[in-house]
């Protein structure tokens, strides 16, 4: 799996870094997301919950790159 | 009031913006196949109203692009629209809604979302022709009239006043009037942190007059020939006046219909209204507060966002996990730099400014009794990750500082 996140939606509301700050981040230079990390069989769920908090559906999961 | 299954025949959303839609978007996610009506004033499907001040109005986005929704996505949600139909008022008795069109539509529940309009001028008994940013038009209209003037006069120095001259800054000369002692007076999130913004823009040369009443506007006729006129006796010849001077709640049509009103649709901490079944969220709802023990109307995209998942889950009698709305947020970009706010700061709040070395202040943490109440960062955005989460712990302001100064290297001060 793969996670995308469509900065151009992202409001900087910064749900999905606290609950998986190992794969978001919050860039200093726009205050929009970015990934930092990838998906994982051990972190897939906390990055479900993470994309699923997004109050702008700015993230999304994928099965492919 | 008996149990509103999933399978309840009809859901009637009066409000086709982002409340509105967000709405839809959680009865659907959490499992309601009945049907939903949607009423909108608006001709336009829901649109994202965050970039009418910057991107929209600076031409860099275009008006396709401010659509929160997906034509597809739209039509998978299967929801009957009406837009361009303005609901007239509301029979509780009937349980019915009445369009500006004459046709009536009834309901078995009903959420509020009708939002809020700018307050005008005209208001106040003054002449007016002038722009106010809130819909899509009204950004159109202004985008078009900014693009023909050299000077440009936005009274009110708010959120959107600010974004806008932040945004015609780079084309045109504008100058900010504000009626209060500086920016964001209304707000309680004190004099140093406007002070701080207010010279930002005068570094982008944007000029401003505070403590300015404006008393006159005159060039009605004429849009192109235009003075205002101060209670000060002084007068600025301009080509384009904004008004910007905030809000009042669309409740309006909701006169007379029993509903309780007070500055916005009065509602508990799910939504719901004073009339059973009836529940309104966004800007035209005042929602109690928990947290503050009294009921509060938020004019931020976030709360919108957050109570309509709340209220929709209450609505189809979720009794699951405890729903509550997080603490409120918001964000205003200018200059593209990112402010953002997240708390409940009240005015006596105590204020500490955090400032990086060479001087820029980074964040102001507000605390009550020593507890934290609010945060506000200026372009620092993962120093405000850091803040929110001590918000959510309700952290002591002295661990917070110590921690936070060290990691980011910055120094603390007291704002008088």
């Amino acid at each position: 799996m793969h996670v995308e996140a469509d900065r151009t939606k992202c409001c900087g509301f910064g749900n999905c870094v606290l609950i998986a700050p190992e794969v978001f981040d919050i860039s200093d230079e726009d205050g929009r997301v970015v990934i930092i990390g990838q998906v994982t069989d051990d972190n897939i769920a906390i990055v479900r919950e993470a994309v699923a908090s997004c109050p702008n559906s700015a993230l999304s999961l994928s099965e492919h790159r | 009031m008996e149990s509103v299954s999933r399978r309840s025949p009809n859901v009637v959303i009066v409000g086709a913006s982002l409340a509105g839609l967000h709405t839809i978007k959680a009865l659907r996610r959490h499992g309601f196949a009945g049907q939903i009506t949607c009423i909108g004033d608006e001709r336009w499907p829901p649109y994202d109203r965050p970039p009418l001040s910057k991107e929209l109005l600076a031409g860099k986005q275009t008006v396709e692009a401010t659509r929160l929704c997906a034509r597809s996505e739209l039509d998978n949600l299967g929801v009957e629209w009406l837009l361009g139909t303005p609901a007239q008022y509301l029979d509780c008795e009937r349980r019915a809604i009445h369009l500006a069109s004459g046709r009536s539509i009834n309901f078995d529940r009903l959420v509020i979302a009708t939002g809020a309009s700018p307050v005008n001028l005209a208001s106040a008994g003054l002449l007016s022709r002038c722009l106010t940013l809130r819909t899509l038009d009204d950004a159109i209209a202004l985008r078009t009239a900014a693009s023909e003037a050299q000077h440009v006069v936005i009274i009110g120095a708010g959120f959107i006043g600010l974004e806008v001259a932040a945004t015609l800054s780079s084309t045109t000369r504008v100058e900010v009037v504000e009626a209060g002692p500086f920016p964001l007076a209304k707000t309680p999130l004190g004099e140093s942190f406007a002070r701080y913004l207010l010279q930002v823009h005068e570094d982008h040369g944007v000029t401003f007059r505070c403590a300015a009443r404006v008393d006159e506007l005159n060039g009605n006729t004429d849009p192109t020939a235009r003075e205002i006129t101060l209670a000060d006796g002084s007068r600025i010849r301009t080509d384009l006046v904004l008004v910007a001077v905030g809000i009042r709640p669309n409740t309006q049509w909701l006169d007379g219909s029993g509903l309780l009103l007070d500055d916005g649709v009065v509602c508990d901490e799910y939504g719901r209204t004073s009339v059973d079944g009836i529940y309104a969220v966004g800007d035209v709802s005042k929602w109690f507060e928990p947290t503050l023990d009294r009921h509060v109307r938020y004019e931020h995209w976030a709360a919108a966002t957050e109570q309509a998942d709340v209220m929709v889950r209450r609505l189809l009698c979720d009794d699951g996990s405890p729903i509550r709305c997080g603490p409120s947020y918001f964000w205003s970009d200018q200059y593209g730099i990112r402010t953002q706010y997240v708390g409940a700061a009240m005015p006596g709040d105590a204020i500490a400014r955090l400032r990086a070395n060479n001087g820029v202040p980074a964040a102001w943490v507000y605390s009550r009794d020593g507890i934290i109440t609010a945060a506000l960062t200026h372009g620092q955005a993962r120093l405000f990750g850091r803040l929110r989460r001590a918000l959510l712990e309700k952290a002591r302001l002295t661990d917070v500082v110590d921690s936070v100064t060290h990691d980011w290297d910055l120094s603390c001060e007291d704002d008088p």
